[in-house]
């Protein structure tokens, strides 16, 4: 190297790094130990030989520029492993490629450019340590993002979840349909990103036969829309489930909605039990796109909009058979009872009038009279029963209950074993021991005795009335409080009465059974017993035998006549 | 205090700093296949402490590569850019995915080859038209605010600095960073009256 001396750049052999020294012809000029290790090529080899001679790509553009600006301007030039990475093309132990990061620096002398100086770092073990982490980072970032992924998955999930509760709720909630239906309308609005919307059914209990509900629509559209709805052959496209038919039907609302500028329409139709019962429409001013899990919620929450339209309609279709049910009752206790007394009456005077009257057809008249009657009374409390079915329970005290419900049966042979205690009831409860104490009579004839009794159960008293009459056969004991199953003997009655009485038992939260009085002798008597539930501060005392009902049901003697006038 | 240029003395500066950005994009562009374009849509000749309100961008992140010059021109010169856009810079450069956001040692190495390539041919076409010799430092690579990444160059708020906004356009992605060249006194003066020269 001229002007330089070999021995002052002996120096640069001890160092790490791949040195060498151009000259402005690119001849390589000092070549030091480490590159001599790295390529194998010996200083003696390189040194006066052109660079291009073993590196001929040096020459390249991309290098000899930048080359020729150290030589031209003295600025340094850096060349990094990532643009560069077969500069020095150097092979390591195990085949690996070297990589390096290479700087070249003027060397002046005499205010001229006449050398640079190029040094070359072996960065491979950083290249292979940013690779590693790279490749970690890239697992932690692809963790992280499986983990928003999910997390927006839960979230989206969640938001449907949210929605679907909150539409339910709206719609099973107990407000008027009109209301539940504007606000799962809003709802929907919210969650598809529609601005506009309307909800038609087709039958309603409306003047007008229909139900509209809307949002963000001009009366005028709502007219026009409705007008479409319900011509003729849109009607019947509309409950058509064919493609082709509800795209008729899309096409002809969206000519009647986007004079409003309305540009976006979706509608669908709205069924109960698959009957077509109306139908939902949503209107945007831009594009609304709907991805699979949203219209799956969308046709989830119309489900169950169906189901509840699908009941409002069932409730109101009850809501007329029940006035109409009335309205037969009205006329049955009212104007069959009014005849009824009429032909009562007659008969009566027809009994003074006729010289000879016939006892048997009389009493059969009579008979006839007054199971008309007690079928009206039945039916009248029956629906007595279903009208307080709402009413709440209260105390009743029911010893004296029992007393005045004894009074009605003038000359029975009653005997009340009731304590003072109350019950939870309501005015009906006086029917029950009515019909129990009737029915006794009925099939035991004016000489049965009939006791009521009354215990404390758990959170409860277990009433009992009892008569020694001809009692009942096992096989049918299943059966007494099934409506309209009556005894067999010829006083049986019209099987309303045991209804009436498991019907007011089961309100007052209760249970009815029917035994043999005295176990194991069904003709000696039946017992009814039913619960009541406890009600006030009046507890029964505790009759002998630890609860169990008292030795005098077995029938032997000790009967107390009461009410023999 | 600021010195005026006029609108003439602007105009020759940017046009020998459109020179040297040009140069460096055919430079890039030979090293990376990629089809780079430099424009340089301003200059502006102010003080160091207007400097953070004029780059605009966020400053508390930036990637800078910086290099020192002395002689009849003496100072340092940067290229500046907001980290992000410098990650992207070299994402593209290099192939790599665009959606690494780190500037790691080797990412290091490359932005500083980069700045090197821009840097150098700026000054370079300063130096052709002082035809003097100027000594340069090595590139070297710094993070941080803009009072950190220019710290060593920036003695007092006073010093005079050029600032070049210089737009890369890489395809349809367009980044901007800027070329800040800070003079010391009597440099400017040295620059402005070889381009008076070359007018004359």
């Amino acid at each position: 190297m001229m002007g330089v001396g070999m021995e002052s750049l002996s120096v640069l052999d001890m160092v790490p790094i791949g040195l060498f020294v151009l000259d402005r012809d690119l001849v390589i000029q000092f070549w030091n130990r480490t590159l001599e290790t790295w390529t194998g090529l010996s200083r003696e080899e390189m040194v006066g030989h052109q660079l291009k001679e073993q590196y001929p790509h040096l020459l390249e553009p991309r290098y000899a520029g930048r080359l020729e600006d150290v030589f031209q301007q003295g600025t340094p030039a850096v060349f990094s492993s990532q643009l560069h990475p077969e500069m020095l093309p150097v092979t390591l132990p195990g085949g690996r490629r070297q990589h390096q990061k290479v700087t070249v620096t003027a060397i002046p002398r005499d205010g001229k450019i006449r050398w640079a100086l190029v040094a070359i770092e072996d960065v491979t073990d950083l290249v292979e340590q940013v690779g590693l982490h790279r490749e970690m980072r890239d697992r932690a970032l692809e963790e992280v993002g499986y983990r928003r992924q999910k997390e927006a998955e839960l979230q989206r999930r969640n938001r449907e979840l949210s929605i679907m509760h909150a539409a339910t709720t709206a719609i099973t909630s107990p407000a008027r349909l009109r209301e539940r239906l504007s606000n799962v309308l809003n709802l929907l609005l919210s969650y598809t990103g529609f601005e506009a919307g309307m909800i038609h059914l087709f039958e309603h209990e409306d003047p007008d036969g229909a139900l509209v509900v809307q949002t963000g629509l001009l009366p005028g559209t709502v007219e026009e829309v409705r007008s479409i709805w319900l011509a003729g052959p849109y009607l019947d496209l509309m409950k058509s489930t064919e493609k082709g038919a509800q795209e008729e039907v899309r096409t002809a609302l969206l000519g009647a909605v986007r004079k409003e500028a309305w540009r976006d329409l979706l509608w669908i139709p709205l069924t109960a039990e698959e009957r077509p019962v109306g139908c939902l429409m949503f209107l945007s001013e831009r594009e609304c796109l709907l991805d699979r899990e949203e219209r799956e919620v969308i046709e989830s929450i119309i489900c169950e909009i169906g189901t509840a339209v699908g009941k409002a309609l069932v409730e109101a279709r009850l809501k007329d058979a029940h006035a109409q049910a009335n309205l037969y009752l009205d006329i049955l206790m009212h104007d069959v009872g009014n005849t009824v007394t009429t032909i009562g009456a007659a008969s009566e005077l027809l009994a003074l009038q006729l010289e000879k009257p016939s006892p048997g057809a009389l009493s059969q008249i009579q008979r006839g009279i007054a199971k008309v009657n007690e079928i009206i009374r039945n039916v009248s409390t029956i629906r007595q029963i279903h009208e307080q079915d709402k009413t709440p329970l209260c105390p009743i005290r029911l010893d004296e209950l029992v007393r005045t419900e004894m009074e009605v049966f003038v000359g029975a042979r009653i005997i009340n074993e009731v304590p003072p205690c109350e019950v939870l009831a309501d005015r009906l409860l006086g029917e029950v021991f009515t019909n129990l104490i009737g029915n006794s009579l009925k099939h035991g004839g004016r000489d049965v005795t009939i006791w009521i009794r009354a215990r404390p159960t758990e959170g409860g008293i277990e009433c009992s009335v009892e008569d020694d009459g001809p009692g009942i056969p096992e096989e049918k004991k299943r059966h007494l409080f099934e409506r309209f199953e009556t005894g067999q003997g010829e006083r049986s009655g019209h099987g309303l009465g045991l209804y009436i009485v498991s019907s007011l038992v089961r309100r007052y939260g209760g249970s009815c059974r029917v035994v043999d009085r005295i176990e194991g002798h069904p003709e000696a008597g039946t017992a009814v017993r039913f619960t009541l539930l406890a009600g006030g501060n009046h507890v029964p005392v505790s009759p002998p035998g630890d609860g169990d009902w008292p030795p005098e049901r077995d029938g032997i003697g000790n009967h107390r006549l009461v009410n023999r006038t | 205090m600021t010195r005026i240029l006029t609108d003439e003395q602007l105009d020759a500066l940017k046009e020998l700093i459109n020179i040297g950005v040009g140069r460096a994009a055919a430079m890039l562009n030979e090293m990376t296949s990629s089809r780079i374009r430099l424009r340089v849509p301003w200059i502006r000749l102010a003080e160091a402490g207007e400097l953070e309100s004029l780059i605009g961008k966020d400053s508390r992140q930036l990637s800078a590569v910086k290099m020192g010059f002395g002689g009849p021109l003496s100072g340092s010169a940067a290229l500046i850019f907001p980290k992000t856009e410098a990650a992207i810079l070299v994402s593209h450069l290099t192939g790599e995915p665009a959606d690494t956001p780190d500037i790691d040692a080797l990412r290091a190495v490359t932005l500083t080859e980069i700045g090197n390539i821009v840097v150098n041919c700026v000054l370079g076409s300063m130096m052709n038209l002082l035809q003097q010799q100027v000594s340069f430092s090595l590139p070297c690579y710094g993070e941080g605010d803009l009072a950190s990444v220019m710290r060593t160059s920036m003695r007092s708020p006073g010093d005079r600095v050029l600032l070049v906004r210089t737009r890369f356009c890489l395809e349809e992605l367009h980044l901007e960073g800027d070329i800040v060249l800070i003079l010391e006194v009597g440099s400017l003066d040295q620059l402005l009256l070889g381009i008076e020269s070359l007018e004359g």
